[in-house]
Formats: C-alpha cells, sequence, structure tokens
C-alpha cells in the first residue's frame, strides 16, 4: 500500500512543476457530506469538533484517497458567537452564504478614506450583531471568536495530520491560508453581488478607488498568515476563491476586476508564497488572462473544455479538477471510471495536473459511494506515469 | 531587507486606526533597548488581528 510519504511527494513534485511517479488525486468532500455519511444532523454535529473528527476517521479509514476528506467544518460556533450575518445555518443545518448588503452606495468615501476604519466601525457591527452589542459585550464576543478558532483550530490541526499519518495521506499543505480578489472583496462583504454590479455602472471611480485601497489589504491579509515570519513557497499556499470574474462582461472584468487580482497575487507570490485559485464557473473566455500570473499558479477549475484548457494554461500552471461530480450519482461503475480515463488522457500527459472534481461532494446524498470508491482506485492505476 | 518585508512595505496600510509599534514608540518615552521588544511584540499582535478580520471575520 502507498504510504503517507510516498502520497505527500506526489503532490510536492507537481506543485514544484515536476513529474510524479503518477497523478495525485484531491476529490474534494465537505465535512457535512461525512457527517451525514456517519449517521450525524448536520445542526447539531458541526459544533465543536468530536463529531467531525469521528466522521472523518469513518470516511477515511473507507476510502484510499491520497488526501484526507471530509473534515474540517464551517465552525458555526464561531460565526454564532459574533451573530453572523453573512455566514448562517440553512434549516437544515448546512452553512449558507446569503446575498447581503452591507454597505451604501454613498459611504464609498468614507470606505476610501480608511478601510480599515470603515471596516470596524460600520461594517463589522452591520455584518455580526455581537459586535453592535454595548460595551463590553462586543468585545467579549470577539475575543471568545478570536480564542474559540485559534484553540479549536489547533485541534483540528493536529488531529487532521495524525489522521492524516494513520490512513496513509499526503501532508504535503495545499493551502495554508486565504485571501481574495479586491473586487470580490467588495462585492461579497460590502456591497452584495448585485449591489457591486450596479455600482460599476452608476459610480465606476468610486468602485475603481475601493479596490485599489483593498488590494493592500487583501495582500497583508495573505502576509499575516506567517504571523511575520518569511515563507516558503512550499509550505505557505494562499487561496483565492474567485466569485465575481465570470459574472461580468470582458470588459468590465478587464477594467474593475482583473487589474487588483493581479497585482494582489504578483504580490503575494514576489513575497515567497505559493498561489491555490479556485476558478468558480466556466473561465474559457479568460483563460489568456492566467498567463499574466507568476508561474506555478495551482488553479482549479469547475468548468470547461479540458483540452483547450489544458493547452492555454496547463503549460504554465498546475491544473486541478473538471471531473463531473454530478455522474457519480447518475452513472454506472464503468461509466464513472470511462470519464476518468477520458479527462487523464487529455491532462495527465506532461504533469502539471490534480485530478479532482468540477465541484467538492457537500452533502451525503449527492453520490453513489460506491462510484466514489470506484473512482479513487481507477485514477491510482490509470494515473500512473 | 527581505522580499517578504518589501512586499509588506509596498502594501503599507494607511490607517491610524490601529496601534502599530510605530506609534507606541511615538507616543511613550521607551527606552531604546526595549524598541525591538515592543515592534516584536506589537508587530505580531497587529499581523494576528489583521489576519483574523481578514479570514474569520470575513469568511
Amino acid at each position: 500500500m502507498e504510504n503517507s510519504e510516498f502520497r505527500s511527494q506526489l503532490f510536492t513534485d507537481v506543485l514544484a512543476g515536476k513529474m510524479p511517479t503518477r497523478v495525485p488525486e484531491s476529490c474534494g468532500v465537505n465535512a457535512c457530506a461525512a457527517l451525514e455519511l456517519a449517521g450525524y444532523d448536520l445542526r447539531c454535529a458541526q459544533y465543536g469538533y468530536t463529531k467531525v473528527l469521528e466522521a472523518a476517521e469513518k470516511i477515511n479509514a473507507k476510502y484510499d484517497t491520497d488526501t484526507l476528506i471530509g473534515t474540517w467544518p464551517a465552525m458555526p460556533y464561531v460565526t454564532k458567537a459574533i451573530g453572523s450575518r453573512t455566514n448562517v445555518m440553512g434549516a437544515d443545518g448546512f452553512m449558507q452564504h446569503p446575498n447581503v448588503h452591507i454597505m451604501e452606495p454613498t459611504e464609498y468615501n468614507q470606505l476610501i478614506a480608511d478601510p480599515l476604519k470603515y471596516m470596524w466601525h460600520e461594517q463589522m457591527p452591520r455584518a455580526f450583531t455581537e459586535f453592535s452589542q454595548p460595551w463590553p459585550l462586543n468585545a467579549f464576543a470577539l475575543l471568545k471568536a478570536f480564542l474559540m478558532e485559534k484553540e479549536l483550530g489547533m485541534k483540528m490541526f493536529m488531529a487532521n495530520y495524525e489522521m492524516s499519518l494513520k490512513y496513509n495521506k499526503s501532508t504535503t499543505p495545499v493551502l495554508t491560508a486565504i485571501s481574495r480578489a479586491p473586487f470580490d472583496y467588495l462585492a461579497d462583504y460590502f456591497r452584495s453581488f448585485t449591489g457591486a454590479l450596479t455600482d460599476i455602472r452608476r459610480y465606476p471611480e468610486k468602485v475603481l478607488e475601493a479596490v485599489d485601497v483593498l488590494k493592500p489589504l487583501m495582500v497583508r491579509g495573505a502576509l499575516a498568515s506567517t504571523a511575520g515570519n518569511v515563507p516558503t513557497r512550499e509550505n505557505n499556499r494562499v487561496f483565492f476563491a474567485l466569485h465575481m470574474a465570470t459574472y461580468m462582461r470582458p470588459k468590465d472584468f478587464q477594467k474593475f476586476w482583473w487589474p487588483t487580482f493581479k497585482a494582489t497575487i504578483w504580490d503575494v507570490y514576489t513575497a515567497g508564497f505559493g498561489i491555490l485559485i479556485f476558478a468558480e464557473e466556466n473561465w474559457m473566455q479568460l483563460l489568456d488572462f492566467f498567463d499574466e500570473l507568476p508561474p506555478l499558479c495551482h488553479i482549479m477549475f469547475e468548468y470547461g473544455d479540458p483540452k483547450i484548457i489544458k493547452e492555454k494554461v496547463g503549460k504554465k500552471h498546475i491544473i486541478q479538477g473538471m471531473y463531473p461530480v454530478d455522474l457519480l450519482k447518475r452513472g454506472t461503475k464503468e461509466e464513472v471510471t470511462a470519464k476518468a480515463k477520458e479527462l487523464l488522457d487529455v491532462m495527465a500527459p506532461g504533469g502539471q495536473y490534480i485530478f479532482d472534481f468540477d465541484k467538492s461532494i457537500l452533502r451525503a446524498k449527492q453520490v453513489d459511494w460506491d462510484n466514489f470508491g470506484y473512482l479513487v482506485d481507477c485514477v491510482k492505476e490509470y494515473g500512473k506515469y | 531587507m527581505s522580499a517578504y518585508d518589501e512586499i509588506k512595505e509596498k502594501n503599507k496600510i494607511k490607517s491610524d486606526y490601529f496601534l502599530t509599534s510605530e506609534n507606541i514608540l511615538e507616543k511613550y518615552t521607551i527606552d531604546p533597548g526595549a524598541s525591538d521588544d515592543i515592534k516584536e511584540s506589537f508587530g505580531l499582535v497587529e499581523e494576528m488581528l489583521l489576519y483574523f478580520t481578514l479570514t474569520t471575520l470575513s469568511n
């Protein structure tokens, strides 16, 4: 059986642009899917870490994946402690991100003048109800969230590391910090999806000024993940989930979205970090832009033509994703494995490829789990170089 | 200066909202021998608060 060291090396090689022994797979499975598969109720099992780790033990013992799956919950205990309006639990227990508008268009000047001051005075108390409580309740809420995240995050990190060794999973860090494209940050945490798209027509200059002042924050947020220590590209990788780009007209994308994102990526890369990007939705019209980014960005694609993506992006960067996860629900074993081989035939040559779904498995009922096992085994065998 | 510190300087956040190590050194009478300690401690706090603001509270 392949051990943890062997599988870690597969990822280390790919992320360094070297040819691995075989294609590594990193099929995304959310903690909620693992909890449901273990028979737990999402409405109560996501609090704490005991049930999450029990569920993760079960799923990782059963499926011979290259990476640990079904772990890292959405931490509702943190978001509830601060009364988050941007991260709320749905009726069935799954955490949702509502399209919340926090900032009014009349407040652009305040945001631009001092973004941190605006965030702490205006945005935070509106986004998190506990921060609008009078002193000292607001301070207690902040302290509770900060300490809980730190304490439970460390417990999860240590438990996950031990579980990775126990079940022969890779321990190569793929993601160690999170940042955002400045325009996405403006849309998702200030003006909302619809508000930001309206603003680029009504207040284009203000939007451009806003993304310019948010860009240093996006860079500093990434840099702060090492608490002042100089990073290494192998061990410190910053994740960017791209949200708004594919919903914009190409000329708006080029003017409002891309320039500050590109500048953010180059600064984070130059500071010594590796880059991980989730290119949400379909980026086919925008693929050429990835050529402007530093080499060996690890880019997860959702949809698109694998051949064209491999040709245009795969020579300079590392590609992950695009296997249609819904096939695991409706397909036979033969169909599931045939599709995997078809994708591997296109993506594996030349390396710089990690096998993954187009979308992670979020819920247990979303797939036939026998098919999941067949798929994982197929990739290991057929993905050998 | 390392590339990391250069990028940090390039992206200096112009806000008088956080009490940074530079503010502390200007505001109080501090023994020059202790200034590095202050820079280290407040620098770490500032980084942690910044990271918390831009990750946990922006998630």
